[in-house]
């Protein structure tokens, strides 16, 4: 046999390859531009053409040409820059182009493993459970076509392929279980900039209602929240994430937190507790829940008033925001205990002086406005709740498609269009409580989410988003107000979705539609509940998996974890999954319990097929023997015994039911004798012959 | 499998030399043809019929005549064509002036050997009455059942090059046949030697039958009682179940083909002497026995189970 045939690709090993390549790639072309997509077809489709025949291997100058073409090409698409997206589009060109090289089984090989390698890129974008269960079926496309690669000539079904690929999945999710649960978790050695924060929606560190026209809100995940009891009602839950202190020119930004002499930020497990932490008076009863934040690539969290958080690298701000040191990049779970509480009883003067500044002759209208009301109520709380009154009673409207405002923005809107969202009724409260001179700033998060009875926790969209207001009162500390409430309580009430769906032209700007067709029916609804809290349940089991939870569940495993504890038990969970995985092939071997007679034929051909003189399937027992004793001279005696002595247990005339080996003792001597003696004819074979032709059975 | 019983039959030595002696002496007049030979005797010992696929002037008319005088049996001739009507076959009845009754008159079909010669250019309804005839080993004419003379073996033959203005065998009835082979050219020695030697009539003429009815009959029964173990059962039974399972396949073997493969491997090892069936014997005859009833799907040239028949040596176990 000559060592080209040997080392060609099979085609139903080549057709598997090109299509899991597909599949594999298939994920990545919403980020790839267009022309790498044409680039991958152009090499499949010369490979094709290669293996038909058409065309030929490119030449070198040619390869070379396209690695210059390829690395061109993504510097222009995606700048010079070092980051995960051009890093990711390069290899998958790499990918592409390495078909065109592909001559052996050698370099099959190492197209089926960029495979893997391009697979687990996947995961650096999305974790979610369905990009999971697709990246499973490509690594069974890749496998399948790493498995026809091993098949022989009479097994050319990629179905076949498939299945045995299957098969060892299988037997492989036990074990992979188990390195999941005690693989340590490794902080990364280096790291490439994650994708663009900015292209992600969500909260933005400063805020200009005027400037928006069009509010476009989306039905992407914020964060889910487990409580410890029943969830409180969805109109009491504001989550807090930024407040806006600065306003200028119609943008509010959030102020500067230094404090004199306490850290603007109370980190979880700091030695002592800043001053204005310890003048928090807290009443009531405690809430605790866990959230899990979704990657914002910004450093902040959510929760409720008062929150103190219960995680490590989460602190509590001095606005009384938590936060996470450093940008959240990956999915993000911490614990969290609210209380009512009484936030800064006594406003230091600084502050209380940079929550009323406002710039100077902006806004003449309201201003003459607010001095005519200052009149007749002084105190700060009859103030807010006399302005609440004002929205509600004047013709405002709630909507996310306002009209532009101009220079003096609060002017506009409280006198001109009357027609805004949640952004302009809280930064027009703010501005007028201030121009009373009381210290009010905007605060900016979430309000309210959807209880998902079958998960029993809170989900909170990114059209949940809300604005809202708070002032100072002397004595009661920070309080609340909403605006939002007094112009569209059912804003509040029912929350963003509900709200905003009954209003076609509304709805039609935000994302909303969607969710509510899905829910127009019960067994919808029961799915879509079902679904999401199977997201949440992976995000919380499996991808939010880290060193602490590991941990955590060591230590619920072993007690004190210690390393030989941990390895003791790491050693018998794998023997486990090893057994486990093997307990897949039994019900086979049961069901073909097969007579003592075939079972030593069967180790009869083994001991030759390991030799690569595997039995034709039409060779019987006899002819099998002869052309082995032809191939091995030094053995043909117990060959030809052999040989015989099973073709006529199996074909004789004497043959008969039983299917007994005849003489069995001596049978298995002789077997033994000849897999030894193999053994020997083999080592002594290899030493012969130069080192680049290992295979001793090979008759060329 | 009925259990023989050697005492009553002459022992398998001297049946080895009546075989062997009647093969030597068809090889005089067809030379350098063994292999067909044998696949001929094998379906005459296990009761079959034959169809010969070739061209004319192979040699299909020696071989079956041979055949016949070799084994003593009577031999008869159909040349069929496409106004042969079953009744030129069969026999008909005519009134006889002189004893004043319908007297039947036995057609060509009463004889031990029948060569039907081109039987793919007679009428459906020709073919139909034969195949019945072959099937049932009797002949029903005018309401009056007739035995046919035992043994009754046919030979039919077609010709596989010119298709124009002929009917080919559906498949149910070309399941009918045991075997189906082919004679082909000799090769440049034996075809010198026809050349050379005497006109092959004359030889025919000389032949002297070498067994008798009775001789024959116990071959047959011989040939019906060899053994069969276990494990070649299971390789008989894996390959009918890959031609059932194998997409390549049009259709599957039926137990017909299966019972038809068994009667032929049989035959054979009775002529290579053995008293059990090897899977060689099953590999030998399994070409002849299932090619002709075996299509691959994607063929329309009626050529496909030649392949098909390689496949299934290739590929099916003979052990596992």
């Amino acid at each position: 046999m000559n060592r080209g045939v040997l080392e060609q690709i099979p085609r139903s090993s080549l057709a598997l390859l090109l299509v899991s390549q597909g599949v594999v790639i298939a994920p990545h072309v919403p980020r790839m531009a267009l022309w790498t997509l044409a680039f991958w077809g152009a090499c499949v489709l010369w490979r094709v053409w290669i293996y038909q025949g058409r065309w030929n291997y490119p030449s070198a100058w040619t390869k070379a040409g396209f690695v210059v073409l390829a690395i061109v090409g993504v510097s222009v698409s995606h700048g010079i820059q070092f980051s995960l997206d051009p890093a990711v589009a390069l290899l998958i060109l790499a990918f592409a182009l390495k078909l065109l090289e592909m001559r052996t089984r050698r370099d099959a090989l190492v197209v089926i493993f960029l495979g893997y390698f391009v697979i687990a890129t996947q995961f650096l974008f999305e974790q979610g459970i369905a990009m999971t269960l697709y990246q499973l079926l490509a690594v069974l496309m890749v496998t399948a076509a790493l498995v026809a690669l091993n098949q022989s000539w009479n097994r050319p079904r990629p179905w076949a392929s498939l299945r045995t690929a299957g098969v060892i999945l299988l037997q492989a999710v036990p074990l992979t279980v188990v390195i999941f649960l005690f693989f340590p978790r490794i902080a990364p050695l280096w790291s490439v900039p994650l994708p663009d924060a900015a292209s992600r929606t969500g909260m933005s560190e400063t805020m200009s209602p005027g400037s928006i026209t069009q509010l476009g809100r989306s039905s992407q995940l914020a964060f889910r929240v487990e409580f410890e009891g029943p969830p409180p009602p969805a109109r009491t839950l504001y989550w807090r994430v930024l407040t806006y202190s600065e306003y200028d020119a119609g943008t509010w930004k959030p102020g500067p937190l230094d404090e004199v002499l306490d850290p603007p930020v109370h980190w979880v497990g700091a030695q002592s507790e800043p001053l204005w932490l310890r003048r928090v008076a807290t009443e009531g009863e405690a809430v605790r829940y866990s959230v899990l934040a979704e990657p914002t690539y910004r450093p902040w969290l959510y929760a409720l008033d008062f929150a103190r958080p219960l995680t490590r690298a989460t602190g509590l701000g001095r606005d009384f925001r938590i936060l996470h040191q450093g940008p959240v990049t990956q999915r993000f779970r911490y614990e969290v205990e609210s209380r009512a509480a009484r936030l800064d009883p006594d406003l230091p003067d600084w502050y209380a002086l940079r929550e009323t500044a406002l710039p100077a002759r902006v806004n003449p209208r309201t201003r003459a406005f607010m001095g005519q009301l200052t009149q007749e109520h002084r105190a700060p709380r009859v103030l807010a709740e006399r302005l609440m009154l004002h929205f509600a009673e004047e013709p405002f409207h709630y909507t996310l498609n306002p009209p532009p405002l101009g220079q003096n923005d609060i002017d506009d809107f409280l006198f001109d269009t009357r027609r805004g969202f949640c952004g302009h009724y809280a930064s027009a409260f703010v501005f007028m409580m201030r121009l009373a001179g009381v210290p009010a700033r905007v605060v900016a998060g979430y309000q309210g989410g959807e209880y998902n009875p079958v998960g029993d926790y809170v989900a909170v969209r990114q059209y949940d988003a809300h604005a809202w207001a708070e002032i100072w009162i002397e004595g009661e500390g920070w309080v609340r107000f909403d605006p939002t409430m007094a112009v569209a309580p059912e804003r509040i009430e029912r929350g963003a979705e509900a709200a905003f769906a009954d209003n076609a032209e509304e709805a039609a700007y935000g994302n909303f539609a969607g969710n509510r067709l899905w829910r127009r029916m019960d067994w919808m609804a029961e799915a879509y509940y079902f679904i999401d809290s199977l997201q949440h349940r992976w995000n919380v089991l499996v991808v939010s998996y880290d060193a602490s939870l590991q941990n955590r569940f060591l230590r619920d495993l072993v007690g004190e974890v210690t390393p030989l504890r941990v390895a003791i038990a790491a050693g018998s969970a794998a023997g486990a999954a090893v057994l486990v995985a093997m307990l897949g092939a039994l019900p086979g071997v049961l069901r073909r319990r097969r007579s003592p007679l075939l079972r030593f034929h069967d180790a009869f051909c083994r001991v030759f097929e390991r030799a690569g003189d595997a039995r034709h399937p039409s060779e019987t027992p006899v002819r099998y023997a002869r052309r082995l004793g032809l191939r091995y001279p030094d053995l043909d005696a117990d060959l030809q015994v052999l040989g015989t002595r099973l073709e006529a247990a199996l074909f004789g005339p004497e043959a008969g039911a039983s299917q007994q080996l005849p003489e069995a003792a001596d049978s298995h001597l002789r077997l033994a004798r000849l897999r030894l003696r193999l053994l020997l004819l083999r080592m002594a074979g290899t030493f012969k012959r130069d080192r680049g032709r290992s295979d001793p059975g090979q008759l060329s | 499998m009925t259990s023989a019983q050697p005492s009553q039959r002459p022992p398998s030595g001297a049946m080895q030399d009546w075989i062997e002696k009647s093969l030597a002496q068809v090889g005089t007049v067809l030379v350098g043809k063994r292999h067909q030979v044998e696949q001929a005797m094998a379906c005459l010992l296990a009761g079959g019929h034959l169809l010969i696929e070739d061209l004319p002037g192979m040699g299909k008319t020696v071989l079956s005549q041979a055949l016949a005088r070799t084994l003593g049996l009577s031999f008869n001739r159909i040349q069929f064509t496409s106004d042969v009507l079953p009744a030129d076959i069969l026999g008909i009845s005519i009134f006889d002036r002189d004893g004043g009754a319908f007297e039947f008159h036995p057609g060509p079909i009463f004889a031990q050997v029948l060569l039907a010669d081109e039987i793919n250019r007679t009428t459906p309804k020709t073919q139909s009455a034969l195949l019945e005839a072959m099937e049932e080993g009797q002949v029903t004419v005018e309401g009056a059942t007739r035995p046919l003379p035992e043994p009754f073996f046919v030979i039919a033959t077609q010709n596989p090059v010119t298709q124009a203005g002929t009917y080919p065998l559906p498949e149910s009835q070309l399941d009918r046949f045991l075997m189906r082979i082919e004679l082909g050219y000799p090769d440049p020695a034996a075809e010198r030697e026809i050349i050379r030697g005497t006109d092959r009539r004359e030889l025919l003429e000389r032949l002297e039958p070498c067994l008798d009815v009775e001789q024959l009959a116990a071959l047959q029964q011989q040939a019906a009682a060899v053994r069969l173990s276990d494990a070649l059962l299971d390789y008989v039974q894996r390959l009918v179940e890959h031609s059932r399972k194998d997409p390549t396949f049009a259709w599957g073997l039926s137990p017909r083909g299966a019972l038809a493969l068994v009667r032929a491997a049989r035959a054979w090892a009775l002529i290579r002497g053995r008293q059990h069936v090897v899977p060689e014997d099953v590999q030998a005859v399994l070409p002849a026995v299932v090619e002709h009833r075996l299509r691959e799907h994607a063929d329309h040239g009626r050529s496909g189970g030649v392949a098909l028949a390689q496949r299934l040596l290739a590929v099916v176990d003979v052990v596992n």
